[in-house]
């Protein structure tokens, strides 16, 4: 019974014994951002519980907008250390999941995957933000609108619009002042026209966070 | 009689240690997501759908570098490092009437979902979906 026991005891713990050398204490972290964040630094701690120094070879993420560094390459057995993670947003919104992978020096499990999530809210929302016309089959030309609309508490304001072509019409309403908005756009009314005409509408608006405080909508006639 | 009984004391024990492996290994691995590659999320086609589509367009949601080395057929480069630009390149050569599929590294990556979420919210239509297990996925059916 004894001998069993120890035998099964064994193959269980003995996977568990040779992957212990980096430990982190935690491999993912979660963070709710604020409206006027643009970026977030996520620090990994972890400790080198094996037997053997470990060197960290490599930190990497799928995407430019995370950067990952360790405080310093090799780890003495006992000693601890931390992977600082920064994730710039740019105008991201919503679920974000970045992965950052870990290569590292140690024979069992070289490769350790870390995760940051972050939920950046929403602020503003056009739709639909590219407009299309299609001259074959759309003559006359009929006007088209965008909805521009806020989905924070505080009001935001629609404090401009700035068209790139002066051929296209545009009409700004105050559908709920601070909230929604419509943009109506009309482009030239011209079958004799070739090839593309566009043009693109920045709407400027009064939020704080420059790299969410603008959209663009599209006007494009084919 | 003490047979019957050693052997159901060793089942407990066998069932006991086993429990607190499977434990331990929750404790290491909590995250561990479980994958099967023909269970579809929302918003997600598998890439044999994909390619039997009539109009696809493909949109790379990779890094710029990932998508210079190689990418899916004539895929536009759409990603949120730098959504205006690429955004804007990418409008001028949709030709507005396929469906759209968006893929990025593998099945770990979010890009392509982000992605296709505001491209949903962009252009106002229903037809983008993601290509289940990404780029690893396209590979994996290339080199087969």
């Amino acid at each position: 019974m004894k001998t069993i026991l120890t035998l099964v005891l064994g193959c269980l713990l003995l996977p568990l014994g040779a992957s212990a050398a980096l430990s982190f204490e935690v491999n993912k972290i979660s963070h709710r951002a604020t409206v006027e964040e643009t970026e977030y630094r996520a620090v990994f701690p972890f400790a080198n519980k094996g037997g053997e120094a470990v060197e960290i070879l490599e930190v990497s993420s799928g995407c430019g907008c995370t950067t990952a560094v360790p405080n310093q390459r090799v780890f003495e057995p006992g000693e601890s250390g931390e992977i600082s993670a920064t994730f710039d947003y740019g105008s991201r919104e919503g679920i974000q999941v970045k992965s950052i992978l870990v290569k590292t020096s140690q024979a069992d499990n070289p490769f350790i995957d870390l995760t940051l999530e972050v939920t950046i809210p929403k602020t503003l929302v056009v739709t639909p933000g590219v407009m299309i016309w299609n001259k074959a089959s759309e003559q006359p030309v009929q006007a088209k609108t965008a909805i521009i609309e806020s989905y924070l508490e505080d009001e935001v304001d629609v404090l401009e619009i700035v068209s790139s072509n002066e051929r296209f019409h545009h009409e700004l309403e105050v559908l709920e002042k601070g909230k929604k908005y419509s943009l109506t756009i009309r482009p030239p009314d011209d079958p004799e026209m070739e090839g593309i005409m566009r043009s693109s509408f920045l709407v400027k608006t009064s939020l704080p966070n420059p790299m969410k405080s603008t959209k663009k909508i599209y006007a494009i006639v084919r | 009689m003490k047979t019957l009984r050693q052997a159901s004391l060793q089942g407990v024990g066998i069932l006991a240690l086993s429990l607190a492996g499977m434990g331990a290994t929750w404790l290491l691995h909590p995250q561990l997501p479980p994958w099967n590659p023909m269970e579809l999320e929302e918003g997600e086609i598998l890439l044999e759908n994909a390619l039997a589509l009539a109009e696809v367009t493909w949109i790379d949601a990779r890094t710029e570098e990932a998508y210079a080395a190689d990418r899916i057929g004539d895929a536009i480069l759409l990603n949120e490092d730098d959504w205006d630009r690429l955004f804007e390149a990418f409008i001028l050569q949709w030709t507005g009437d396929t469906t759209l599929v968006v893929y990025c590294d593998n099945r770990n990556c979010s890009a392509s979902k982000s992605v296709a979420v505001r491209l949903r919210e962009s252009l106002g239509i229903d037809s983008v979906y993601v290509l289940k297990g990404g780029w690893q996925t396209w590979l994996d059916y290339r080199d087969r």
